[in-house]
């Protein structure tokens, strides 16, 4: 066992949860930043879920000329192709939230797994699973999507696929050490005296208690998850039948908004973006907050960049 | 950027047929001078300074065995002799050469060439012409086959003396001055160690990996970075009047935005290329002055039409291209890619050229509806996400779309919309110029694994070159398609001698209804030649670009 | 833990992942499906000869094997094979965007770092007041802010002021400039791409900091230290922020080396010649042994960043090193 402080979620022995999603949502309603993040992401989701009724127009319908200012008619204007702002905006929201979403839940799948059973399991599975995590953890993330989706072409399943495993790291470090917590905790020690098996504990017993994280952890991801979309598509690799906003980003970029002075085509997908980021950090740090006041510097999942926890847990 | 040669851009398209008129009785050219410099109506020419040229284009090669690119063209016009160029009034007049003489039967010219010298000292002379006309005709089905068009049936050239020129034709050629004004003659000093074996080594050497690259013109180039930025010094060996200024620099930008962004701040003063939705913000800016010209550059988009292609058959078929053109808005095109700045065409020969262009061939309408009708009639059902089925696999493909092409990102997404309507998916493959032209030949320039592509060509007043690159010789030169059919190569040679206008332009426009008939590709629109300077500078001859030295020679800062 | 055995474990750790770092690499661009393996079509204008040579030297008539065994021994005498493109060595290709690169994100890191900690400090000092606020908004949005987006509306504030792309004037030679306006020049060039970073990683910093000193400032000996009656900067800077500077210093040394793989986005927006900017052309002319070079360094430089960090851990964690 390391001496070094430990990535730790248990120090202070946190109450049994019951009802572990219920209890999430009850941090995230006490506490005034996680409520307005929630906020900000459901009406995101809203607008990606009712797109298909509520755009005005489609999303290759040509309806005005190119580059044309916001009107009454027009709120965000038009493209250079001559297409509706508004429209590109509430269909890019279908596309890069599924991203979003898809994604982290590949990422959670993974990460949950392997850190459910790395900790619960401890001894060589640790260890090796561990040492795999931290192989993950050194391909720089951006670099590698880019190669990927060269190689293996640029379809919306590769992407989610890849930004998945690429971030699960966090998560599945995370898990573990609460599970290593937990796995001292009376109850689960109570359970393996009557004969429970490992199924039982790690489903009744451990999986509840560590819902939470897991469900923080995975906000934090949906974030990073859209960023990284947006950056694949900026480069050009972005799956080219769809219009996310990281592509409206990039539209802008390649042909001429800044010159023809077109704000309306610029600004509106990258504080889109931004706030739906905003957002899903703001809940997932508060949960994690309320969970671990104790948390250490190595928890927060930042954006693009993996951290590992700030020394070797992994000695043993 | 594109895949063309030069620019052929005529303000007053009349004095064309001083070019291609008349058989071997062409006239004995006197020169009226290489270039003379204009003179200003107002303001004073102010020698000196650095003339900077951004652009999205790119000189893709300093080797003109391997460049396609028109920027590299471009360059080479400004790196060595030629024999003859085009006046500002689209006249014949000498820049190498002082004077030429045609012999009574047509069948041999002689050139009489200025003394000069190489950048690097050494003397040039009429061997360097013989050595290079004789090398490209030797591996014409090889190494040099970019450059052998130009010299189609001469037979040989000689040097009597250091300052005579002798080429003799295998039979009279109506266009001799037009394809001499493409035959650059490179230094045999140079190039001559390099040929490896069977010329092989032509393709391989770079020019660049011994800078400063000899030349003869106005300018050499002393750094070069294709994706950067190109120097061009000036050169005190040059045979013609000096240029103005003392250097010229090529600018490489990836993006549109970045290049306006930098012109307009001052750090460039010419742009060439001018994206069409900008064109408005440029000329609401007092600095800066915006021109266009009619030009030949015709957007395509092209099949393979290798007939040996194992996958996707059914594109072969002439009747599935012909429903892909209904699906194809090319006023869409025209008005949202090129802002009005193009037109519809359905000839790989623009219309500026006159009488050469076929008027019987037009662009059939935008109507999916006949696509649909002709898709079904031919058998090829909807499954059930929509997408037909021919051959046993749905209609699904990639279009290689070069990323050096002015607008393929937005033309692509117009066609793609419309091929959504037939029940055809298509996908980008977007690679840069050098490996989109690559992979079209893949493998090893045998045309056999690409389905579709989309770029563009720009020809000249003279139809030859552009009717060229369809014949069965041009694979693994200018050939982007494929195709090879021994009677339009039958035509194209015949054209290629006929003098008599009339009966050449019979042959001309029999060629482009085979074309029509086969449709190696669909011709999208023809586009306008939009560049912009700051009003400080005066002497640009954007019509004249890669027809002769002037360009870069003329322009001047003003008082 | 004794501190030996924390280093050497540390360090065979490192290598460890080296070799995984290289396997990968080799995996994923000469053994892994789709056609990166047929890199012989790449060979650019070749004569027969040269393509030949090319064929027998990366061994591609051999088993995959064997070709990993080639592949490590060539990276062993620092050879990373030949540009399709350009035939030239890949390291001559890499290393000019390498050395452009580093300064302009060790620019960015510096403003990061200055200004997150700054704020991140105040903002916990101050904690609750309008500063812990402002400087915990402040932090949130330039983090959410997507970085090339950020990039392009520098772009659009500073038009005209400061140059928009590329790494220098490519004609500042013909004025005959000093060192000093060479100097310039450049710094013009990189201060836009730098600042992008610099911010998107302040907002990182900033809330970490914040977070940190938190922490440290509820501790016992702040405590023990505010009833000896010292003075609240006293207090912050001596106990707390001492105490918060390891993982500070960890983290810094950690995001190293993402942030030169991070740098992508901001050279394609800048246009400006870097190793993200070569990997990105790289991609659209299918040059493999330029991307696999480029992706190797970057990987490598994860590694290292990361092994410093495990070092700089260790002396600075009391806890460890007793």
């Amino acid at each position: 066992m390391s001496v070094g402080p430990d990535v730790a979620t248990g120090d202070i022995p946190a109450p049994r949860l019951r009802r572990p999603l219920a209890a999430t949502w009850r941090i995230v309603k006490s506490q005034p930043r996680a409520t307005i993040g929630a906020i900000i992401v459901v009406f995101f989701v809203l607008i990606a879920l009712t797109a298909p009724w509520l755009a005005p127009y489609g999303v290759t319908e040509k309806v005005g000329p190119v580059f044309e200012p916001p009107s009454a008619e027009h709120p965000l204007g038009l493209d250079d192709a001559g297409v509706d702002m508004l429209s590109l905006m509430m269909w890019g929201a279908r596309v890069s939230l599924v991203v979003g979403f898809a994604a982290a839940l590949v990422a959670m799948v993974i990460g949950g797994t392997i850190g459910l059973l790395s900790g619960y399991f401890g001894g060589r599975t640790d260890t090796v699973l561990m040492r795999m995590t931290d192989y993950f953890l050194v391909i720089p993330d951006i670099p590698l999507m880019l190669v990927a989706a060269a190689i293996w072409g640029r379809s919306l399943s590769n992407i989610v696929i890849i930004i998945g495993v690429i971030y699960w790291t966090t998560t599945a470090r995370l898990i573990r050490s609460q599970v290593i917590s937990l796995r001292e905790r009376v109850y689960v020690k109570r359970a393996t005296a009557v004969g429970a098996g490992h199924r039982r504990i790690l489903f009744r017993h451990i999986l509840p208690q560590v819902t939470p994280l897991i469900v923080a952890n995975t906000v934090l991801t949906v974030a990073i998850a859209i960023f990284a979309e947006t950056a694949i598509a900026f480069l050009g690799l972005g799956d080219p039948t769809l219009t996310s906003w990281g592509k409206l980003i990039e539209n802008a970029f390649s042909h001429n908004a800044i010159t023809v002075d077109a704000w309306w085509a610029i600004v509106p997908p990258g504080i889109a973006v931004a706030l739906v980021i905003l957002g899903c950090t703001m809940v997932g740090q508060a949960i994690e907050d309320t969970l671990n006041p104790r948390l250490r510097v190595g928890h927060l999942s930042v954006r693009r960049f993996r951290l590992r926890p700030l020394q070797g847990t992994d000695q043993v | 950027m594109t895949k063309r040669v030069l620019w052929f851009l005529a303000l007053l398209a009349l004095v064309v047929a001083a070019a291609s008129c008349g058989g071997g009785d062409d006239d004995d050219g006197t020169a009226t001078g290489t270039g003379t410099t204009e003179t200003d109506e107002g303001g004073n020419i102010v020698e000196g300074g650095i003339l900077r040229i951004g652009t999205t284009g790119e000189i893709d090669s300093l080797n003109p065995f391997v460049a396609f690119n028109s920027e590299s063209y471009q360059a080479f016009v400004i790196m060595y002799p030629l024999l003859v160029q085009y006046s500002p009034e689209f006249e014949w007049e000498g820049d190498w050469a002082e004077s030429w003489e045609t012999s009574e039967d047509g069948l041999t010219w002689t050139f009489n060439l200025r003394p000069g010298e190489w950048s690097d000292g050494t003397p040039l002379t009429a061997e360097d012409a013989v050595w290079t006309g004789e090398t490209v005709l030797k591996y014409a089905k090889g190494p040099t086959s970019l450059l052998a068009p130009f010299l189609a049936n001469v037979q040989t050239l000689s040097a009597p003396d250091p300052q005579t020129l002798v080429i003799t034709y295998s039979t009279p050629v109506g266009n001799v001055l037009p394809q001499l004004q493409q035959f650059f003659i490179l230094p045999k000093h140079i190039w001559e160690p390099k040929m490896g074996n069977d010329g092989k080594g032509l393709k391989a050497f770079n020019p660049q990996d011994e800078l400063p690259v000899v030349g003869a013109g106005p300018f050499v180039v002393t750094q070069f970075d294709g994706k950067g930025t190109t120097i061009f010094e000036k050169n005190p060996t040059y045979y013609g009047p000096a240029p103005h200024v003392d250097a010229v620099g090529y600018q490489h930008f990836e993006n549109e935005d970045a290049l306006l962004t930098a012109f307009q701040g001052g750090e460039l003063d010419f742009v060439e290329e001018v994206p069409p939705n900008a064109v408005g913000t440029l000329e609401a800016n007092d600095e800066l002055v915006v021109s266009t010209v009619d030009s030949t550059q015709i957007n395509n988009f092209i099949f393979n039409s290798n007939p040996k292609k194992p996958e996707n058959r059914e594109l072969l078929e002439p009747r599935v291209r012909e429903a892909f053109e209904y699906a194809i808005n090319r006023d869409e095109i025209a008005e949202v890619v090129w802002g009005g700045n193009a037109r519809p065409v359905a000839s790989i020969v623009a219309p500026i050229t006159g009488e050469w262009m076929n008027p019987e061939i037009q662009p059939l309408p935008y109507d999916p509806d006949e696509g649909n009708r002709i898709l079904d009639e031919l058998g090829y059902a909807r499954g059930s996400d929509g997408i037909r089925v021919a051959n046993g696999h749905k209609m699904e493909y990639e279009i290689i779309t070069p990323t050096g092409v002015q607008g393929i990102q937005r033309t692509f997404e117009i066609v793609q919309k419309g091929f959504d309507e037939l029940g055809v998916k298509v996908t980008p493959n977007a690679l840069d110029d050098t490996t989109a032209f690559e992979a079209i030949g893949a493998p090893d320039w045998q045309y056999l694994d690409f389905d579709m592509s989309m770029w563009s060509w720009v020809g000249y007043l003279d139809p030859d070159f552009v009717l060229s690159v369809v014949t069965c010789d041009q694979f693994g030169g200018w050939s982007d398609t494929g195709y090879c059919n021994p009677a339009y190569d039958e035509l194209y040679k015949e054209q290629g001698i006929a003098v008599d206008q009339e009966a050449r332009k019979e042959i001309v426009w029999e060629m482009q209804d085979i074309m029509q008939a086969d449709r190696p590709y669909i011709h999208l629109v023809v586009v306008d030649y939009i560049t912009s300077w700051r009003s400080n500078w005066d002497g640009f001859h954007p019509d004249l670009i890669a027809y002769s030295k002037l360009p870069w020679t003329d322009p001047h800062q003003v008082e | 833990m004794r501190g030996a055995d924390y280093v050497l474990k540390r360090t065979a750790f490192a290598i460890v992942t080296v070799f995984v770092a290289l396997t990968l690499n080799f995996v994923l661009f000469r053994a892994a499906p789709g056609d990166a393996t047929s890199s012989l079509r790449g060979c650019r204008n070749c004569t027969p000869e040269f393509r030949d040579a090319l064929y027998a030297e990366l061994g591609l008539d051999k088993s995959k094997l064997e070709q990993y065994w080639i592949y490590l021994q060539d990276l062993a005498h620092g050879d990373l094979g030949l540009s399709f493109v350009s035939r030239q060595p890949v390291w001559d290709e890499l290393r000019d965007p390498i050395l452009n690169t580093l300064p302009m994100v060790g620019l960015g890191y510096l403003f990061s770092i200055v200004f997150g900690i700054l704020v991140g400090v105040i903002a916990a000092w101050r904690r609750g007041t309008f500063a812990d606020w402002g400087g915990l908004l402040s932090a949130l949005v330039f983090y959410s802010l997507p970085t090339q987006w950020l990039g392009l509306m520098l772009l659009i504030l500073f038009s005209g002021v400061l140059p928009s792309s590329g790494i220098s004037d490519p004609f500042i030679e013909f004025t005959d400039p000093s060192t000093w306006e060479v100097i310039l020049d450049r710094l013009e060039h990189m201060i836009l791409p730098s600042l992008t970073l610099g911010l998107v990683l302040y907002g990182e910093y900033a809330l970490i900091v914040r977070s940190s000193m938190l922490e440290t400032l509820g501790e016992d000996y702040i405590l023990t230290a505010r009833a000896k009656g010292l003075a609240n900067w006293a207090i912050v800077w001596h106990h707390a922020f001492r105490n918060a500077l390891l993982p500070i210093v960890t983290l810094v040394a950690l995001t190293l080396g993402y942030v030169v793989a991070g740098a992508i986005l901001v050279e394609a927006v800048f246009s400006y010649p870097g190793i993200g900017l070569v990997t990105y052309e790289a991609i659209f002319s299918r040059d493999y042994p330029v991307l696999q070079g480029a992706f190797l360094i970057l990987t490598l430089s994860v590694v290292v960043a990361n092994y410093v960090a495990d070092l700089l851990y260790f002396r600075l964690d009391p806890r460890i090193s007793a």
